[in-house]
């Protein structure tokens, strides 16, 4: 049986987790939230996946001392 | 080639900056920090942006040359991932920091500073765009590219330059702010002149639509992907 049939937060809202633009309630609403289900973990993973490519592409090129202080 | 930094380091110089400016230059870190309450001294680096803007609209060069010291690589990014080459980019920075200048003496702090300043660029930016495109019209010479910059023809940013090329023109802009420059989904909204909310689901289509590109274009090789040492 599945007992998980809806997802309180769409995948826009994950995305804005993952960058840290929810507020503090939110954000610990979706955690709460991730523990339970493993489609949204899935989804913040993939996030994070994505938002790690264009960085690390982009520091190799010169702006490393530019990245570390920030 | 010259590095980055040491292209950087070569834009306007300290010697020039009160020339630049056209300021007096008596203004030192003590009148610098009149604003605040605890009336101390703090180093210059310790100040924000928004306080060392309002002292270099008062006449602090120091202030001016902290913010320089702050923003000259980020700038420098900022313009090399939109312009097809460095000298275009490094023009491009110093051109910005020169409007900064420029503007100085009517500033009001409306936004945060960062936002401020790459609205200027953004500005900078497109006017450069209209002229090669009016170049590229009238005169014929080559359109140039405006999608990010390359240095070398390695795979992995070749795959990434590619990808992010194919985005929508905005989705594209809102990717790099975020991506590169880090800016919040407020600021971005505020210096697109668009709602955060539109912010967000332009973001949400953008990295979709990489991660798709990716996936279909992605090196055989996964060992490419991870090189530390090359550049979009």
């Amino acid at each position: 049986m599945n007992f998980v049939t809806t997802h309180p937060f769409a995948a826009e809202e994950l995305m804005a987790f993952c960058d840290g633009e929810l507020s503090a309630q939110d954000s610990q609403a979706v955690e709460i939230h991730l523990a339970g289900c493993r489609d949204c973990a899935d989804k913040v993973r993939q996030f994070h996946e994505t938002l790690a490519v264009a960085p690390r592409v982009e520091c190799a090129s010169g702006f490393k001392a530019y990245r570390r202080g920030r | 080639m010259k590095g980055a930094g040491g292209m950087m380091d070569d834009l306007l110089p300290a010697g020039d900056l009160h020339s630049m400016a056209g300021k007096p230059g008596g203004m030192d870190r003590a009148s610098m920090n009149s604003g605040t309450n605890s009336g101390a001294v703090m180093p210059v680096a310790e100040n924000s942006d928004e306080q060392l803007m309002r002292a270099f609209s008062r006449g602090s060069n120091d202030a001016f040359s902290a913010l320089f010291v702050r923003y000259k690589q980020p700038l420098f990014g900022f313009f090399w991932r939109r312009v097809a080459d460095r000298a275009q980019a490094e023009e491009l920075t110093q051109e910005a920091f020169v409007a900064v200048i420029r503007a100085a003496p009517r500033y009001e702090q409306s936004a945060r500073f960062r936002t401020y300043l790459y609205a200027i660029a953004l500005k900078i930016l497109r006017a450069h765009r209209r002229k090669a495109a009016f170049r590229a019209t009238f005169l014929g010479s080559p359109t140039e590219q405006v999608e990010p910059a390359a240095e070398s023809g390695v795979v992995t940013q070749l795959f990434m330059r590619e990808a992010i090329r194919k985005l929508e023109v905005m989705d594209r802009e809102i990717l790099l702010l975020r991506e590169f420059e880090q800016l919040s989904y407020g600021e971005i909204a505020e210096l697109l002149n668009l709602p955060v909310n539109t912010v967000r689901s332009r973001l949400f289509r953008a990295r979709t639509a990489l991660r798709e590109l990716l996936s279909e274009n992605a090196p055989t090789n996964s060992r490419e992907m991870s090189r530390p040492e090359e550049g979009i």
